[in-house]
């Protein structure tokens, strides 16, 4: 019996650690950024929020910043839009090739990241689309629809057909229907789409590294270039508002989906 | 009817399908074609439909360094998410408060709601010469001077690790949720040690989740490269890292194309043979 408890204990205790251990590096960096420390420097020499101020004064940190915004307000409705209609299409009729359009939509998700951002590079090189805001909006779609269509589809499983036959035949047309009950139906669906794009797309790196340029530094690739090259301590700052952000999302999920049921 | 429901069908997946086939068909076929070119000395690229660049990658012992460099970053990557995950996605499902279980699983999913670099970029904080590590041990006299952590290969698995735990463990954590505890209980009461009912029937009945998971982890560690290139550098002999260097700072297209191919090959072998394996084990789980 003694045996047994140290075993359940010894697993418990490594879960902690486990649990620990993802915190770590997102802890570290929140209280990085109220270092008052010129450089990367442990122990803290004291609590100050100057690295706060400094990028909400600096010219460069503002301007990624609102690309990022700007190119997360274009790609989210875009990818949410087509999605949703794929993702409608595809769970609620039935055509030849319809395996085929499937394996289309999910194949961005399983080519590694390398790759498409290389095929994109190679292709975009040829259009004159690097370094453009519609090159990056371009990629980021690729990237992004996977998830809105695997998303919208579990509202579209869970939405009774019978509803919207019943819509109709009480003398609702096909555009009422839909905006009157398929529409108000899928909601639960469409909002974790709309935020799992949004969060994909302002954070997105893999493509955009190699799509990117001198002109569109994202907030991302610009937190890369100053962990590259000149170490920045407002880093930990644009960090922190990241971590911010999943805090808030993690919370807006939760209560619209219930976490439990994202994995 | 059905003429027009394919009418319609066709028209809500035509966005979709433009998009995928000008994005990202076209562009992936024109890697391909680009693959089969070759740059010559003097930088200029032949569409020749020649394989130079799988046979350079077949024959140069600069490319197996890093294949090896991936399979063992795969392996050991793998086998660790494997061994902490599952402890842990364990804990996660069958703790009793459900306030814990939402906070455990909010812990799991905001890695994903995290911008990729973010966390590499913590890694940096947590591991550079004057990092949080390095601190606390100088500072507590147990080591005179920081010890190289960045740029190391234990650095890329750490880091590749919490980039990617999060995969292994929702798969498994989903298993186990859907997992009736009635079987347990029956196990133990007929006898069966919790060693015994965790190797006979939790561990089995998880395994689509188990599978689920490792077929994720191995594809991903295998084109992981924005963290190791934060935490290691462009050097570091891992195959994604080493399309990004031939195609950027040594800007060799066609190889870097043929290399991508090469790795897109390897990823789906594993998927196929991941799949492959879930349906046996979801066969005999049922």
């Amino acid at each position: 019996m003694r045996r047994r408890l140290s075993l359940g204990t010894a697993a418990d205790a490594l879960s902690i650690l486990v649990y620990a251990f993802l915190l770590a590096p997102l802890i570290v960096v929140v209280l990085a950024s109220f270092n008052s420390a010129d450089f990367l420097s442990f122990p803290p020499r004291g609590f100050s929020l100057r690295w706060y101020r400094a990028l909400w004064e600096s010219e460069v940190w503002g301007d990624s910043f609102r690309l990022s915004v700007l190119l997360t307000a274009v790609v989210t409705p875009l990818s949410l839009l087509i999605g949703t209609l794929t993702a409608y299409a595809l769970v609620r009729y039935s055509f030849p090739g319809k395996g085929l359009v499937a394996t289309l939509v999910m194949a961005p998700l399983v080519m590694p990241q390398i790759v498409l951002g290389i095929a994109l590079l190679n292709y975009f090189s040829l259009l004159g689309l690097i370094d453009s805001l519609a090159g990056l909006m371009l990629g980021h779609l690729v990237v992004t629809l996977p998830f809105t269509v695997r998303l919208v589809s579990i509202s579209v499983h869970n939405l009774d057909p019978a509803l919207e036959r019943a819509a109709q035949s009480l003398g609702a047309t096909p555009l009422q229907t839909f905006w009157r009950v398929t529409l108000p139906l899928l909601r639960p669906g469409i909002v974790a789409g709309a935020i799992f794009a949004a969060i994909i797309s302002f954070g997105e790196l893999a493509v955009t590294l190699l799509i990117a340029g001198a002109r569109t530094t994202t907030l991302p690739l610009r937190i890369f270039n100053y962990t590259e090259y000149n170490f920045d301590p407002t880093i930990n700052a644009v960090s922190t508002i990241f971590v911010v952000l999943a805090l808030v999302l993690i919370i807006a999920l939760d209560r619209l989906i219930g976490l439990v049921r994202i994995g | 009817m059905s003429a027009r429901r394919r009418l319609a069908a066709a028209g809500l997946l035509a966005p979709a399908v433009v998009l995928l086939l000008v994005f990202f068909v076209i562009p992936s076929a024109d890697l391909f074609r680009l693959s089969l070119a070759h740059m010559d000395a003097q930088r200029a690229i032949h569409h020749d439909l020649s394989l130079v660049n799988y046979r350079n990658f077949a024959t140069n012992p600069y490319f197996h360094r890093m294949v090896w460099g991936s399979v063992k970053l795969t392996v050991v990557v793998t086998t660790l998410c494997l061994l902490l995950g599952y402890p842990a996605a364990y804990f996660m499902v069958r703790v009793r408060s459900t306030v814990a279980r939402t906070l455990l699983y909010a812990i799991v999913v905001s890695p994903l709601l995290i911008s990729v670099i973010v966390r590499s970029y913590g890694w940096v904080v947590l591991l550079a010469n004057n990092g949080v590590i390095n601190g606390t041990l100088v500072s507590l006299g147990l080591i005179e001077r920081p010890m190289r952590m960045l740029g190391t290969f234990g650095s890329v698995i750490v880091a590749t690790v919490h980039v990617l735990l999060p995969f292994m463990m929702l798969p498994i954590a989903s298993a186990l949720q859907s997992l009736d505890t009635v079987l347990e209980r029956a196990a133990q009461s007929l006898g069966a040690s919790p060693w015994q009912t965790f190797w006979r029937v939790t561990l089995p009945l998880s395994m689509p989740g188990v599978v689920a998971g490792t077929s994720l982890v191995i594809a991903l560690t295998l084109g992981i490269y924005i963290t190791p290139l934060l935490v290691a550098g462009p050097l570091q002999p891992l195959f994604a890292i080493g399309i990004y260097y031939v195609t950027l700072s040594q800007l060799d297209f066609p190889l870097g194309a043929a290399l991508s191919f090469v790795l897109l090959a390897f990823t789906l072998v594993v998927i196929a043979l991941a799949g492959r394996l879930l349906k046996t084990v979801k066969g005999s789980a049922a």
